[in-house]
């Protein structure tokens, strides 16, 4: 497996953003009313794709296809590369010593992206589009950041490898439940997924995606996927104990941990209407950063207590 | 190429709509809405996302421009359908079923590929100078669209076109295999979409596609801001009928609007759409598709489709409660809604929850009363209660306030209602 995994993970990316795709289209059906048939569901997400693969690539007057193209790309580039650094089993791709720094770095990356497609139609739904991205990322960033140093304070180190060690007994998630929430809800954010999609709303005609067409609205929707299921990956080393579990191999145990994150976050997508920022950038401040900072705080606290601190 | 048809073939079954509904026609609206849903077929968010363009109702001449203008941004394999506005449930029905076979042709889809490519520039060289609202700057949302063909942004004006030319009329009468040719051939008069603006009016100043810069005025604070005039709709996701929104953006607060709708005068005041719970679900429906809940607003369409075909109280009683408790119980819309558009002297959670009330008043059985259903806003009195808005907050209260577009019997007394 070891020498296989940079080559195995666009693989499995892919297939998580499959799996995405059939959970969506099937409870979206379902949630309207119109049961939906599993094959039908299974179908629809290639179907989706297939329309798109055909479809002309169109553009707007003056837009800036380079600006475009930068942005659909840095989405891609940036979810695969801050996927890197999820153990598979026990080993990551790249298992970097600061691991959980270059997951933030690659992730704020998917800021300009948004920005810069929204930006290079020329058009101002999709500008609005992505202006309400950068909105959003001000508020989520820092609950975020906390979150995911409080998982590297828990465990003294910033290599993701040690952080799964560190949960050999206990998963973080159960002794930083605060954290662990703050994180599901800005990973949602930073795929501007599930309640948090208001930056590709209908209410602005798609936003920032509303005026692509063809392959360029197939990668853009397909790397905001891989970057729902990079961030869904990225919990399960950093929360969810990685590899830890009985019975099944480590590798079983991280696909399964992922998909029941995904499973989750497509779910929550379903049952909640969309958060504006104007208003829940108040609830960001004023509830979520306290709250993981008090998380933080006693995390330290804990670890001081175990003696860890000064090693 | 047999992989292009093959994967024309899979995709044609999953194609994404997009409605523009007419003045007039709320009844034939709700009625392909339903065919839509019901078929899992999803609605476009815009242009760039249709396969099939369903204009619902037979749009006057201002439509006709802005359709035409709409059609031009829709990427092929394309499809495009005229509905009459005496169709009946039956004939959408058909018409409907007909769409994967026709978005599947090949040869069809080489032809749309042309004529989308051709029909930019037709438009550009026949509507020359008749741009109506000149004061327009920096355009943006709805400017000119154009395929990526590297020559295209020339020949708008050296008016050399002629090799693309012949391509053109010929297939005007091919698409959405409706013989209403007429409309199509409208793309090549576009007086009043208030969409257009060309380079022609710029040539002293070489902006990126001839496009004005933006003024600067004060906003709301008193900082000097960047100012974009922008018409909102006529063709948006959730959005009433033929109204357009001439907003004045600063940022995204809409500073002032100006509300119209298009064709006022022909719309029919024929309309099948019933008044009473049906109204009350399509609104809720609506304000929720804009808030972003898609699920229980595809509940509220289905249920306002029974409830319009007749399903007896009893039947439907029990999921019309189900639903409005549901949306009254969310906190996070209550979060999302409360007090919005307080400054606009509104509040959509309020307008919401009368609905709801409604609505469950009629699933009771207890007599709804004419006299406390939410009238809905004359347009001419929406562009003052939007000022100040932002655009996201602009959204829910149109749909929220609901505007009398005068496609009902009220279309008469408009004049003066604004309450």
């Amino acid at each position: 497996m070891t020498s296989a995994t940079p080559f195995l993970l666009p693989v499995l990316l892919v297939a998580g953003v499959w799996f995405v795709a059939v959970l969506d289209g099937a409870l979206a059906d379902r949630a309207a009313g119109y049961g939906s048939g599993a094959r039908r569901a299974l179908s629809r997400t290639g179907r989706e794709a297939a329309r798109l693969l055909v479809a002309q690539r169109r553009t707007t007057l003056a837009a800036d296809g380079l600006l475009r193209w930068a942005g659909v790309l840095a989405l891609i580039v940036a979810a695969v590369l801050a996927a890197g650094v999820v153990p598979l089993g026990w080993e990551a791709p790249a298992d970097l010593s600061v691991g959980v720094v270059w997951f933030n770095a690659m992730e704020v990356v998917a800021w300009a992206a948004v920005w810069l497609v929204g930006w290079g139609p020329n058009s101002a739904l999709s500008l609005t589009g992505g202006y309400r991205f950068v909105a959003q990322g001000l508020s989520y960033e820092l609950p975020h950041m906390f979150a995911i140093i409080t998982a590297a304070l828990g465990a003294g180190s910033l290599r993701m490898s040690d952080i799964v060690d560190a949960q050999a007994d206990v998963w973080f998630a159960v002794w930083m439940p605060a954290a662990f929430a703050a994180y599901l809800l800005s990973a949602t954010a930073m795929a501007f997924w599930g309640p948090f999609d208001a930056p590709v709303g209908r209410d602005v005609a798609g936003g920032a995606a509303g005026e692509l067409s063809g392959v360029d609205r197939l990668l853009f929707e397909g790397g905001r996927r891989l970057l729902l299921v990079a961030a869904a990956a990225v919990a399960v080393p950093l929360f969810l104990g990685g590899g830890h579990g009985p019975w099944l191999p480590a590798w079983a145990w991280v696909l399964v941990k992922t998909l029941a994150v995904l499973a989750l976050l497509v779910w929550v997508r379903h049952r909640l209407p969309v958060l504006r920022m104007d208003r829940w950038s108040e609830v960001s401040w004023i509830v979520l950063l306290p709250l993981t900072m008090l998380q933080a705080l006693a995390v330290a606290l804990v670890v001081l207590a175990r003696g860890g601190g000064g090693q | 190429m047999d992989l292009t048809r093959a994967l024309l073939r899979y995709a044609a079954h999953a194609p994404h709509v997009l409605l523009v509904p007419v003045p007039g026609a709320a009844g034939l609206r709700m009625e392909v809405e339903h065919a839509v849903a019901s078929r899992r077929w999803r609605e476009a968010t815009g242009p760039a996302d249709t396969d099939v363009l369903i204009v619902v109702g037979r749009p006057g001449h201002e439509m006709r421009a802005v359709i035409a203008e709409v059609w031009r941004r829709v990427p092929a394999p394309r499809l495009r359908i005229d509905l009459d506005p005496h169709a009946r449930p039956a004939d959408v029905s058909r018409r409907l079923d007909q769409v994967p076979d026709l978005l599947a042709d090949p040869q069809r889809g080489h032809r749309e590929a042309e004529s989308a490519a051709t029909r930019h520039e037709e438009t550009t060289a026949a509507g020359d100078g008749n741009v109506e609202d000149g004061d327009h700057n920096a355009r943006s949302g709805h400017s000119e669209h154009q395929a990526e063909d590297p020559g295209a942004g020339h020949t708008e004006h050296a008016g050399h076109h002629g090799h693309e030319q012949p391509h053109g009329p010929a297939e005007h009468g091919e698409h959405g295999d409706t013989g209403h040719t007429e409309l199509a051939e409208q793309a090549g008069h576009t007086e009043h979409t208030g969409h257009d603006h060309h380079a022609h009016h710029h040539v002293a100043m070489p902006l990126p596609g001839g496009l004005a810069m933006a003024d600067v005025a004060e906003d709301r604070d008193g900082l000097a801001l960047d100012v974009l005039n922008l018409p909102l709709g006529p063709v948006l996701p959730d959005w009433p009928a033929g109204l357009v929104l001439d907003v004045v953006l600063q940022g995204d607060v809409i500073s002032s609007a100006e509300a119209r709708v298009l064709d006022a005068p022909r719309a029919t005041r024929e309309d099948t759409a019933g008044g009473g719970v049906v109204r009350d679900l399509d609104v809720v429906a609506r304000v929720l598709s804009v808030a972003g809940w898609p699920g229980p607003a595809a509940r509220a369409r289905s249920l306002r489709e029974r409830v319009r075909a007749g399903a007896p109280r009893e039947e439907v009683a029990g999921e019309l409660t189900a639903l409005a408790r549901r949306v009254r119980r969310s906190r996070t819309l209550r979060l999302m809604l409360v007090g919005l558009g307080r400054t606009q002297r509104t509040d959509v959670a309020d307008l919401l929850r009368r609905h709801l009330s409604r609505i469950e008043a009629y699933a009771g059985g207890q007599p709804t009363e004419a006299s406390d259903e939410p009238a809905g806003l004359a347009v001419r009195d929406l562009g003052s209660r939007l000022a100040g808005a932002e655009l996201a907050a602009a959204r829910l209260l149109v749909a929220a306030l609901d505007p009398r577009v005068p496609d009902t019997a009220e279309a008469g007394r408009t004049e003066g209602v604004g309450r």
